[in-house]
């Protein structure tokens, strides 16, 4: 479930800003999924998945773009990527007075790093 | 109504069309800001569970006013919501950080170094009950949380609130306020109901040698009805802070129904102890938990409410002229950015989000009067707008700066302005000087009077999150709007704080306490007895009715 140093993850830019503060960071293994997901009409609508998506706690950041209808969702690794586009098939989209699901599909993940000041949000510890 | 048949920039006439939230499953909706019955509403309609409507401001007039007065936007030079989202805040409120659509610098910032609190008020939704998640970030991480935000560009904050839970429940608090010190903040605010500076005076005097710069306490009202928090303590806690000579803002939240019959008393204690009060912050309460729309009712109050409730319960001596919306220094502003050259620190906040007055009291003749009885306000401002375009348009400053310190006196009323007080010198100082401590001397000359209303999800507007300057710093190290942390804890608050908690067993256990244990056991009789207590509220001066012992 730990990552470590000179893994050769993609480093990416994750809240906190400042992270180059605090020197070299570890990497943990969490995961960045994109997907797209039709059905987006209108900015509430990217904001409501959004919302859903934080209420899990096992997902970290989540960003929906609804003019391009991709989504970005980090994710620890005790989450499942297929329960989170359950998760996403299980919402309504209302629009108008019309109803309907959204559609999800993973386009690509990869690994990401998280900062150590981070580490006890996800009780990991770092392997040497 | 079509969308053409309402306003959308921000500032513009009534009807309004913003975003909302849904209070049921906070989903975002449009809503619809609105004049009725010469009060604004706001209205809005989920998909889901139907329509909502609410009281947005109680005075379209006081609205009609304050929509005039608008700061130009400051926007975040270094954001903090990770640049492989690469968003523009589309799904504000839901994805804050700050992101680059934020509209305000922080202006002041909240850091929460506990949800452990002594007390358990009916109306508080911020302390752990037993068996919660307790929150308690270490000194590192609270060091990296202060740090990351004295990195905000282009303007850092240079006010941190601590606040909880209820903060002075941590031992290491003295080390915490140092901490803030060291990374840079020059106002050092703890908030607290102050009960731990009745029965242990040498904690405030530990606490400024620390470097905390003033005290933000709960004071509800004036009796042990309208204040059940802290009304016995509070005149001990401010003797401790005379004797210490640290100053004290009073915190009272209003509730239609409760104490809203006691705003001018509340102004008049703060008056009665105007050598260590140096001002109140009203709060409206903001309705947190489900309310149907007629109990929403029966405690809502908002800021021309309170308002009116202080006009009419000093005597009309502080009159709704006498307010102004915070954004209202914005001019001030411009003109010291335009002089100095560099980014200032700009109140930028929505309209309707606060609004604020100063009092000077003349103890000998017993009189109040509000800064904008003897201030031309709105003259000031628009000769400073004049004088910032100049600059803009390569005038000489030093010229201008000069200019202006002839002029300023042109817009006090001598013959109204109280004569001790030299208040074109403390402005030109605060000014041309752009110095920090003149600020603090008007603080000291006079009693300042806030009104800052947060939201809730009933009246939530996101144009008003979009431009909160009073935020809280998240132990992942994002900044968040007050009314984004304390409306959605789901995602912010609560999500952020608990998985940094510790269990309410490993908070027992390293601490060697139990939540039972710390709860305060108040003995009132003694606090009664003593000459302190009688003193407070027995032989009060009423500065509202001729001097006369109230």
């Amino acid at each position: 479930m730990m990552g470590r140093k000179g893994k050769g993850v993609k480093v990416i830019d994750i809240p906190p800003m400042n992270l180059k503060d605090y020197g070299e960071l570890p990497n943990y293994d969490l995961k960045l999924l994109k997907l797209r997901i039709a059905g987006l009409e209108e900015v509430r609508a990217g904001a409501h998945v959004q919302y859903n998506l934080y209420l899990n706690p096992n997902i970290i950041a989540a960003f929906v773009d609804y003019s391009t209808e991709q989504c970005f969702v980090v994710i620890n690794d005790k989450e499942d990527k297929d329960s989170v586009i359950k998760l996403i098939e299980g919402l309504t989209v209302y629009s108008g007075s019309e109803t309907a699901k959204y559609k999800a599909l993973l386009e690509t993940e990869e690994d990401v790093r998280y900062p150590d000041i981070l580490k006890k949000r996800f009780n990991l510890e770092l392997i040497e | 109504m079509g969308d053409e048949d309402f306003s959308v920039k921000y500032g513009d006439k009534l009807p309004h069309k913003t975003r909302s939230l849904c209070p049921e499953c906070t989903r975002i909706i449009d809503a619809i800001v609105y004049e009725e019955d010469g009060k604004v509403l706001i209205k809005k309609t989920c998909p889901v569970h139907g329509e909502v409507i609410d009281t947005y401001w109680e005075s379209f007039e006081f609205y009609e006013r304050a929509r005039k007065y608008l700061a130009k936007e400051v926007k975040l030079t270094n954001t903090n919501t990770g640049k492989f989202l690469g968003h523009r805040g589309e799904n504000c409120p839901m994805d804050c950080g700050l992101c680059p659509n934020h509209k305000s610098h922080t202006a002041l910032c909240n850091i929460a170094v506990t949800n452990v609190c002594d007390l358990s008020c009916w109306y508080c939704f911020f302390y752990a009950k037993k068996g919660d998640p307790i929150y308690e970030p270490s000194i590192e991480q609270i060091r990296f949380m202060l740090s990351n935000l004295r990195n905000q560009k282009p303007v850092a904050p240079n006010a941190i609130q601590i606040t909880g839970g209820e903060p002075t429940i941590r031992e290491d608090i003295v080390e915490i306020v140092r901490q803030a010190r060291l990374v840079g903040f020059e106002h050092v605010q703890l908030n607290t109901h102050g009960i731990n500076f009745a029965t242990n005076p040498d904690m405030v005097e530990e606490l400024r040698d620390a470097g905390m710069s003033t005290v933000y306490m709960s004071f509800d009202g004036t009796t042990p009805k309208t204040n059940p928090k802290n009304h016995w303590e509070i005149p001990y806690s401010l003797d401790s802070m005379r004797k210490a000579k640290v100053g004290a803002v009073l915190v009272p939240t209003v509730i239609r129904g409760i104490n809203d019959h006691d705003l001018g008393n509340i102004v008049n204690f703060a008056l009665n102890n105007i050598d260590v009060v140096r001002g109140i912050n009203f709060q409206p309460v903001s309705l947190v938990g489900r309310m149907p729309r007629h109990e929403r009712e029966s405690q809502r109050i908002t800021i021309p409410g309170a308002i009116q409730k202080i006009e009419e319960q000093t005597n009309r001596t502080i009159t709704k002229d006498d307010w102004f919306p915070i954004p209202c220094v914005a001019p001030v502003t411009d003109f010291v950015e335009a002089l100095t050259e560099k980014p200032q620190y700009n109140l930028s906040n929505h309209f309707a989000c606060g609004a604020a007055t100063y009092l000077y009291l003349d103890k000998e003749k017993k009189k109040v009067t509000p800064l904008p009885q003897f201030l031309d306000v709105e003259g000031l401002r628009e000769y400073l707008s004049e004088k910032t375009a100049e600059i803009k348009d390569g005038k000489n400053k030093k010229l201008v700066g000069a200019k202006v310190l002839l002029k300023l006196n042109g817009f006090i009323d001598k013959k109204k302005q109280p004569k001790e007080l030299k208040f074109g010198n403390l402005l030109y100082n605060a000014l041309v000087k752009h110095s920090y401590d003149a600020l603090g001397e008007i603080h000291y000359k006079m009693l300042f009077l806030g009104m800052m209303h947060f939201q809730d999800k009933y009246n939530y507007d996101v144009e008003r999150v979009q431009r909160c300057n009073i935020h809280y710093v998240m132990a992942d190290g994002r900044i968040v709007p007050f009314c984004a942390f304390n409306v959605i804890p789901e995602i912010y608050r609560d999500k952020v704080q608990n998985e940094y908690s510790m269990s309410f067993e490993e908070w027992e256990k390293k601490t060697g306490k139990s939540i039972s244990d710390i709860k305060y056991r108040r003995d009132a009789s003694k606090f009664e007895q003593g000459e302190i207590y009688k003193n407070a509220y027995n032989n009060l001066v009423n500065y509202f009715a001729g001097g006369n012992s109230i």
